[in-house]
């Protein structure tokens, strides 16, 4: 029943996914969905830090930008193939994660979302100043492109694409992991750690796999960024992305496999939709996160579970 | 077989425990009684890892396992239930008991991830033993719903179900009557003498609801101001005048 | 020398925001991500002030107060309380929604130019002590902000409001059994918080651009010295500010101009490992 509907489901987003380009060719429409993509990737990235897990994190866009730059400077620097930028991506912003990750040791709530503030903040600062390699508050532009050998991916509609390929890969994984011992430890360590830690679970263990993990997803998001627009630069990887990365989160639903995906979804359409209001924009942006807090903290995937839940006593 | 030598915990200038001497041997239930802050509760977090004794050592089968975490000591078989029953709320009934197996479970990040067949069967078995255990305590029916929505001596079920699911074999539980009326007492405690016996589970009962621990304890230890002062079978301890004394000088005091 | 004052002139500011910070933890357990947009807003407020009374110290700076001091409270009152969660991560958000739109808005509504307080708001001129020139923005801060601090300690300790606002910070329930009322004490601990923001935005600019952006970095050195001193405690806070700009200031000299706001991130850290609860705070067992 539910694991059926839940690979229906799965079926009929692959599809959209692969034929709603070929319909609408529109290269503006496309650049949404790709961006939109990554954010599913982020965004998944903080729900297993958060949603399952918990733990505050408010510098996801750090490890975005360790994953971008990485890629973006090896390919740049040394004609690398994608697969070795994206492989450095993750093996850096993975070693990063494991080394916030033991702030969270320590650190409860509040404290912690500051810290990982910090870390995003910092991580910015430091391609800001370190121009010899990351060429400063210009960043690198011109990236070779990239691709498998002689392969390579250019056109906006194969970004799409590969995009799409990798996030779906990534929540398949995560909806594994989800449901397996791993998940359920995760979600002990979220609703009580003490109790937890009566059922063999090491906390330090599964946090530090959370910030992991989710430090990789960012990781891989911020190479496909790089070689989406063959270029990197640190304004893409300020405090803004990191709080549209906690928005879009708890707007989809925290704590679900599908949260990330409406939230990406319903954020990037929805700016887009803002953009009319031009300078206004990131204003009602402001506004409608307050909104979303006081009315709806549980997110849609929320409020879902809640009608499905009134549905199921009903029937 | 659970020993503490000479365990003694102090908290800056609190002694909280001094010098216990104890022993939990055998399948079936031992209580633990004591005015309020004897040190019962702080006794169940030393055995259990929350805490390592300043003093003495506690020993599992003749082996030093004094300072161990918590969830280490799971693996070992310890394991415990709380004063609060702390269930996971967010979490349903029959994911809570799957979680208690996680020491039992083998799979790591690559195999869940992947799903391997491995996993996938483990998961099913693992999901089998949940129910079983479910049905044991009779909570089968609630099964898929979510944590927080059970009643409070429904909550103390789980919480016996989830401790029962990682296999211990030493059971430490920590006023499992409190907040409950005769009935629902009775009901769990005939439960948990029940699945002693069967699982061969040693328990330690830390209780202030006199008729539980009289009635299904086999031996009963007393604290009182960190100390032991006592230990015997129910009929010895009801007519200790240093137990009786412990408790009426509280109550004057 | 001259570090040694700019780093307390400085840490004053610090000190302004981290006891905002502290009171309002305390108080509503809520970490407000947009403290630094208050201190931004009062920079405006007061700029507006004096575009309508001119440079009249005692109107401008008691106005910037209490704008921003009943905004925030207003706030509280109606946006932070309003958010259902107990979730720590959706009242976070809220917070960094509302910095968000207090940012945009303050953009909007008074440009995006940097803007800076006339020298002449200052009264007085350039004293000299010990062979330093010091001006007059930059003694009047620190005479200000000691002022305010003492006064907020004289309220905190020795009024029976500020006792009752010390003991809802404490424990919510017992302040009510004691018929204090608990939702106004929030409240009114949002609008101190407000109205140090407010003149400390005032106050800062001898060494900053009022700007719409200007509230990122202070909120979080802001939050540094709250946590260096001991997150909740007011007199932590104070020392938490001054330290933390000393050693920013005389840090600040020895390395590369860019990298200077990574020492408050560096102290954050080292005081999260080292001693979490700060110089004055209390050390929390988890209770089991």
């Amino acid at each position: 029943m539910k694991e059926t509907r839940n690979r229906f489901v799965f079926l009929a987003a692959v599809i959209l996914v692969a034929v709603v380009p070929l319909i609408w060719d529109n290269y503006y429409f496309l650049s949404v969905l790709s961006t939109t993509g990554l954010y599913i990737i982020l965004v998944t990235g903080l729900n297993v830090l958060l949603g399952y897990t918990g733990l505050v994190s408010l510098g996801q866009a750090g490890f975005y930008a360790i994953g971008a730059y990485a890629s973006g400077i090896l390919v740049a620097k040394t004609g690398a193939p994608f697969v070795l930028g994206l492989l450095l991506a993750m093996l850096l912003s993975g070693v990063i994660g494991l080394i916030i990750g033991l702030s969270s040791v320590r650190l409860r709530g509040g404290y912690l979302a500051m810290v990982t503030l910090g870390f995003g903040t910092v991580v910015q600062i430091i391609m800001i100043n370190w121009d010899d390699l990351t060429g400063g508050a210009e960043g690198i532009w011109g990236i070779p492109p990239v691709g498998f050998g002689p392969l390579k991916i250019v056109t906006p509609l194969a970004w799409y694409y590969t995009i799409f390929i990798i996030a779906g890969l990534i929540v398949l994984l995560t909806y594994s992991l989800e449901r397996s011992r791993i998940g359920r430890a995760w979600m002990a360590l979220r609703e009580d750690v003490a109790a937890a830690q009566m059922m063999g679970i090491n906390p330090v263990h599964y946090r530090l796999l959370a910030f992991v993990v989710s430090a990789v997803y960012s990781g891989i998001a911020g190479a496909l960024f790089t070689h989406l627009n063959g270029s990197v630069f640190p304004d893409a990887f300020g405090l803004q992305t990191s709080i549209m990365i906690l928005m879009m989160l708890i707007l989809g639903g925290s704590g679900h496999i599908l949260g990330p995906i409406m939230g990406a979804a319903i954020v990037n359409v929805g700016f887009e939709i803002l953009r009319p209001f031009g300078n206004y924009q990131s204003l009602v942006f402001g506004f409608l996160i307050v909104l979303m807090a006081v009315f709806m903290p549980q997110g849609f995937m929320g409020l879902w579970r809640r009608l499905a839940a009134l549905w199921g006593e009903a029937i | 077989m659970i020993e503490l030598e000479g365990v003694s915990m102090y908290f800056g200038g609190i002694h909280a425990l001094e010098d216990v001497n104890l022993k939990l041997e055998g399948a079936g239930i031992q209580g633990l009684i004591g005015p309020n802050g004897s040190g019962k509760s702080t006794l169940i977090n030393v055995v259990t890892g929350y805490y390592k004794p300043t003093k003495g050592k506690v020993l599992l089968n003749g082996r030093e396992i004094s300072g161990l975490s918590p969830y280490d000591l799971v693996r070992l078989g310890i394991t415990r239930t709380f004063q609060n029953p702390r269930i996971f709320n967010g979490l349903s009934v029959f994911e809570n008991v799957m979680v208690g197996q996680h020491p039992l479970l083998k799979s790591g990040f690559w195999a869940s991830a992947l799903k391997r067949r491995f996993t996938r069967a483990e998961e099913r078995a693992a999901r089998e033993e949940a129910m079983k255990l479910l049905h044991l305590v009779g909570l089968h029916d609630k099964a898929h719903l979510q944590g927080s929505s059970l009643a409070y001596g429904e909550l103390r079920t789980l919480e016996l179900a989830r401790a029962l699911a990682s296999n211990a074999s030493v059971l430490l539980l920590d006023e499992p009557a409190a907040g409950m009326n005769d009935t629902e007492t009775v009901m769990l405690m005939s439960l948990v003498k029940q699945v002693a016996g069967d699982r061969h589970i040693s328990v330690l009962l830390v209780e202030h609801n006199m008729t539980a621990v009289m009635n299904y304890s086999r031996t009963i230890s007393v604290l009182d101001e960190g100390k032991k002062i006592a230990e015997g079978v129910p009929e010895e301890i009801k007519n200790d005048c240093r137990v009786i004394e412990s408790y009426m000088g509280r109550r004057n005091k | 020398m001259t570090y040694i004052l700019l780093g307390l002139t400085i840490g004053a500011i610090y000190a302004l925001i981290a006891i905002g910070f502290s009171l309002i933890f305390e108080t509503v357990k809520l970490l407000h991500f947009a403290q630094g947009e208050l201190l931004m807003l009062g920079g405006f407020v007061a700029l507006t002030l004096i575009g309508l009374f001119g440079l009249n110290p005692i109107i401008v700076g008691l106005g910037t107060m209490a704008a921003v001091g009943f905004f925030a409270a207003f706030l509280q009152r109606v946006v932070y309380q309003s958010v259902p969660s107990h979730l720590i991560a959706v009242r976070i958000m809220a917070t960094l929604g509302v910095a968000i739109f207090l940012r945009n808005a303050a953009s909007l509504t008074w440009g995006a130019k940097a803007r800076t307080i006339p020298e002449a708001f200052f009264p007085g001129g350039p004293i000299a002590v010990a062979g330093l020139i010091i001006r007059p923005g930059y003694y009047w801060t620190l005479i200000v902000s000691i002022a305010v601090m003492a006064l907020l300690l004289w309220f905190l300790y020795r009024t029976k409001i500020g006792l009752a606002t010390r003991t809802v910070a404490y424990r919510a329930d017992i302040a009510e059994m004691m018929g204090v009322n608990p939702v106004l004490l929030c409240t009114l601990s949002f609008g101190i918080a407000g109205a140090l923001a407010g003149i400390s935005g005032l106050l800062v600019s001898p060494q900053t651009f009022v700007h719409f952006n200007m509230g990122i970095a202070l909120n979080q050195k802001g939050f540094t010295a709250a946590v260096l001193g001991g997150l909740g405690s007011i007199p932590g806070g104070i020392i938490g500010g001054f330290v933390l700009g000393l050693i920013e200031t005389i840090g600040g000299s020895l390395i590369p101009s860019g990298y200077q706001d990574v020492i408050s991130f560096v102290i954050l850290v080292l005081v999260l490992f080292i001693r979490p609860q700060g110089l004055m705070g209390q050390v929390q067992r988890e209770k089991l």
